[in-house]
């Protein structure tokens, strides 16, 4: 008899986690889509072997999408060296503002900063999850989420300064991100 | 300004303006909803399946286990031998007999003949002559008093062969014999003494 819980239940919470976590890395779309799917194919195909004595249901899922994000980001690099980092249309010209800027600001920061927003923000864990997931002391992540904030905030003024500097100008040159891409 | 120091300084001043980037962070990508409801649909679909296979799966070996146990210990075999006896009994108390027609003596018609009245009394028959009608007798050794299937004459049964014993119920009934299947000798309510020959 199984004597586990079911990592599925209530799935469609989970669903959207995985996505977020997958979106942070590959951008909203089919891309973080497939690789959300590929996580509960695999998540069904091995439920038995889910173990709530090592972690809840969701981090369990992440790790998952974990291993399905860095196989998607090498395939990636494989075929192109573009980053189809844009958020889905939408009729609101400054909520995609918004949320362009905030997907490039992320795109500079280190692998472990993205992934330590990925999973706190995107996945929405707790720091002990997120230290259970990744081996580290909790307070240690703590500390290493506020730092990443701190530098993602700090590129976010200074590519808001840069577009000011922009628009009082009229030269795209003198932008901070100028000839950088 | 040394980059650490910079940071720390952020650090300490997080306030709204930090809880605005945390809201941000968090609605910075959502799934569409579409995407969610085929994905959940679709894992509710083969979630339950799964329970099934696995609780059928269940109960299949925990009747194979079941059946290897009563096995071993000859359970299968007295519970078959039940099943039989609960089958024959009836059988013994209403015979299905193919007797001459009334109407023509060429012709037959097939009757049910109850033989008796309950199984119980197929398996443990009066005796032979013994008792008066209002007092059957039940069971050996006073049904036959030391000659199974025969009445002893002192019993008034002249000898006669008496339907006795168990599971005889493949006898037919003749015009000799009365309502419960038995030679009218043979009833303790129409012959002999009365004459309690065995234990009640």
């Amino acid at each position: 008899m199984r004597g586990n819980r079911d990592p599925l239940a209530g799935a469609e919470v989970s669903i959207r986690r995985v996505y977020a976590y997958a979106a942070y890395w590959l951008g909203d779309g089919a891309e973080a889509e497939d690789a959300t799917s590929e996580v509960f194919e695999n998540a069904l195909r091995y439920r038995e072997s889910y173990d709530p004595r090592k972690g809840e249901p969701i981090a369990w899922l992440l790790g998952i999408a974990r291993r399905s994000v860095k196989a998607a980001l090498a395939a990636r690099s494989q075929t192109s060296a573009e980053v189809p980092d844009l958020p889905a249309t939408t009729d609101l010209e400054s909520e995609t503002i918004e949320r362009l800027t905030l997907s490039s600001a992320i795109a500079t920061l280190g692998e472990h900063d993205r992934e330590l927003l990925a999973l706190r923000y995107g996945a929405d864990l707790r720091a002990r999850q997120i230290g259970e997931l990744l081996g580290i002391r909790t307070n240690a992540v703590e500390v290493a989420i506020h730092r990443a904030t701190a530098r993602l905030r700090a590129e976010l003024e200074r590519q808001e300064g840069g577009l000011r500097a922009t628009a009082a100008t009229g030269d795209p040159d003198s932008a901070p991100d100028a000839g950088r891409m | 300004m040394h980059r650490d120091e910079r940071i720390g300084g952020r650090v300490r001043g997080f306030g709204r303006g930090n809880r605005d980037l945390e809201r941000r962070l968090s609605n910075l990508h959502a799934a569409r909803s579409e995407f969610v409801d085929a994905l959940g649909s679709r894992l509710s679909e083969a979630g339950p399946r799964r329970v099934l296979r696995l609780r059928l799966g269940y109960a299949g070996a925990l009747t194979v286990a079941m059946l290897v146990g009563l096995g071993a210990f000859g359970g299968i075999g007295y519970a078959s031998s039940t099943v039989r006896h609960a089958i024959h009994a009836p059988v013994n108390v209403v015979l299905h007999a193919v007797v001459p027609s009334k109407a023509s003596k060429t012709s037959t018609a097939s009757v049910n003949v109850v033989l008796n009245v309950t199984s119980a009394s197929d398996q443990y028959r009066p005796g032979c002559g013994f008792g008066d009608k209002n007092h059957v007798h039940t069971g050996p050794p006073g049904q036959h008093n030391g000659f199974p299937g025969i009445c002893p004459s002192s019993a008034g049964g002249g000898g006669a062969k008496c339907n006795s014993g168990r599971g005889n119920g493949s006898e037919t009934p003749s015009s000799g014999t009365d309502v419960n299947g038995l030679p009218n000798d043979c009833d303790p309510g129409k012959s002999g003494p009365v004459n309690h020959g065995g234990d009640h």
